[in-house]
């Protein structure tokens, strides 16, 4: 009897550490994680969120004039929702009614009117994430699976990117770079709380020119995700 | 008497212990709370440019309206429709620049836990100054906040450790460092008024002035909502377009087809808390379509 139990315990945990570590290389796993140094609650304990419905996007405006081109960020918009399908995480573009991420870009002073931490967190950054419920409030239903201790789950987010600088000075990156700078924040709203190490990889917390998701940016989400 | 000798001992060895103890513990809680500071208090998910991190108190002081010993009264989590935690702090001395409130309201995301309610920090403080919001409402810049231990001051986290250096690493000398530094601007350089009494002055202080028409509306969170326009008649500047979307007070609650006279600054917004958008019920109105009709 007591020899069944224990090839029985044996066998399960065999069956439960091979369905955790699933298909994602270990590589990906952990030097993922160990980039979100930054991500820590006030327990040490590292925090992921992610969205339990599917991910719709809309472009909301272009809300300070003389800034941002509206069709080029409409446009980029257009673009990461496709490059997060194409790789296996399926964003629709939908209209603002219906989204459950919002883009909206603009001047800072009129973006602290969406996200009012932008000058808190860093004062110089050219896009953010706010994560909201659908009635405005941050969720905090937490949930715990083998990889990560805690995390909690976020259906509504805000993408904000920013023009200027904290005092009204355009920040010094072109337009251009705004379509990896959106790219990437959508990586945060799809759930990745934290940076990579790696800075080839979008979700870098850099801004750059570059425009693809590698294996690295994909990997890390699915496993949010629960892939 | 001997008993007593024996006894008075023992009582004084306990009280010894016991304080020995509490301050071991005492010690211990402090460095513990040291060792547990987040890295950085910056969000997981703030993208930089290169080359824009903060390195030193001169990066931040740069953008700062003042800085400020304070404590922090209460933190409400729900605030502004979630948009972040609002706390409410008790300002006890400003060190440098100008901050003429005793009370703060502080907009910040608490990530990490670094700020607690009933601790005080060294801030360094700049208004938020946008028209939605209370005018003694305030951000910490780029997260510079700093415990103080007897005089000694640490980051709320590690990474803010590195900003300080041998010049101001205490509150004395971190008053002697930024008194050399001068005040470069002031919040009140671009304060919103809560209301201008005629529209004429209000007129003079926006960038722009329009008559429009509301061609879209979005509920954004509770104090904005995200309003498409067709302008009917432009006045003065050229903030507004239809191109562009606004955010503009969600207590207007404004409809398509409706149409308004809208005093915006450069950004956009309304140049005053109140009465800078204009609808046919607003107690302006006439004095406004009277005004501008002579635009
Ligand atoms: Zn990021």
């Amino acid at each position: 009897m007591k020899k069944t139990l224990c090839i029985f315990l044996a066998l399960s945990t065999m069956f439960l550490s091979v369905y955790a570590t699933n298909s994602i290389p270990e590589a990906d796993r952990l030097s993922c994680w160990n980039a979100t140094v930054d991500s820590t609650d006030s327990s040490g304990n590292q925090r992921i969120y992610r969205m339990t419905v599917q991910p719709k996007i809309a472009f909301g405006g272009v809300m300070s004039m003389g800034t941002f081109s509206a069709s080029n960020i409409e446009a980029y918009t257009t673009y990461a929702a496709q490059e997060w399908t194409t790789v296996g995480m399926p964003v629709n573009e939908v209209n603002i009614g219906s989204a459950n991420i919002i883009v909206y870009a603009g001047k800072r002073q009129a973006m602290l009117l969406i996200d009012n931490t932008i000058t808190a967190t860093t004062y110089l950054l050219p896009g953010h994430t706010y994560f909201h419920n659908g009635t405005g409030q941050p969720e905090k239903n937490w949930y715990y699976n083998s990889d990560v201790k805690c995390g909690y789950i976020s259906n509504f987010n805000k993408v904000v990117l920013i023009w200027d600088d904290i005092i009204g000075n355009k920040l010094d990156i072109s337009e251009g770079t705004y379509k990896n700078v959106l790219l990437h924040e959508v990586g945060h709203a799809l759930g990745w709380y934290g940076h990579s190490s790696n800075t080839t990889d979008i979700m870098h917390k850099a801004a750059k020119d570059s425009f693809l998701l590698t294996s690295r940016d994909v990997n890390h989400v699915k496993q949010i995700k629960g892939y | 008497m001997k008993k007593l000798t024996i006894l008075a001992c023992i009582i004084l060895i306990i009280v010894v212990n016991v304080f020995i103890l509490f301050s071991a513990e005492n010690h211990n809680t402090f460095q513990n709370m040291l060792d547990n500071r987040p890295e950085s208090v910056n969000p997981p998910n703030a993208m930089i440019i290169p080359g824009y991190e903060t390195e030193s108190v001169d990066d931040i002081i740069a953008y700062s309206h003042a800085v400020a010993v304070a404590k922090v009264e209460k933190i409400e989590e729900d605030s502004y429709d979630g948009i972040g935690y609002e706390l409410k702090l008790a300002v006890d001395e400003v060190i440098w620049g100008e901050c003429p409130y005793s009370e703060l309201i502080l907009f910040e995301n608490l990530y990490g836990g670094h700020i607690k309610e009933g601790e005080e920090y060294l801030l360094f403080l700049r208004a938020l100054n946008v028209y939605a919001y209370p005018e003694n409402s305030y951000n910490i810049v780029g997260n510079g906040a700093y415990i103080i231990e007897d005089n000694t001051l640490y980051g709320t986290s590690k990474e803010a450790d590195n900003w300080i250096s041998d010049q101001n690493n205490t509150l004395d000398k971190m008053k002697d460092y930024l008194s050399k530094i001068p005040v470069a601007y002031t919040s009140n350089d671009n304060s919103i008024a809560d209301s201008y009494d005629e529209v004429s002055a209000m007129y003079e202080v926006s960038d722009s002035v329009a008559k429009v028409k509301i061609t879209s509306v979005f509920e954004e969170n509770a104090i904005v909502d995200v309003i498409g326009i067709e302008i009917i008649e432009n006045y003065k500047g050229s903030a507004l377009s239809e191109e562009v979307k606004y955010l503009w007070p969600s207590e207007k609650n404004m409809a398509v087809e409706e149409e308004y006279f809208v005093f915006v600054d450069a950004d956009g917004l309304p140049v005053a808390r109140e009465g800078a958008i204009i609808g046919a019920n607003d107690s302006n109105f006439n004095e406004a379509k009277e005004f501008l009709a002579n635009k």
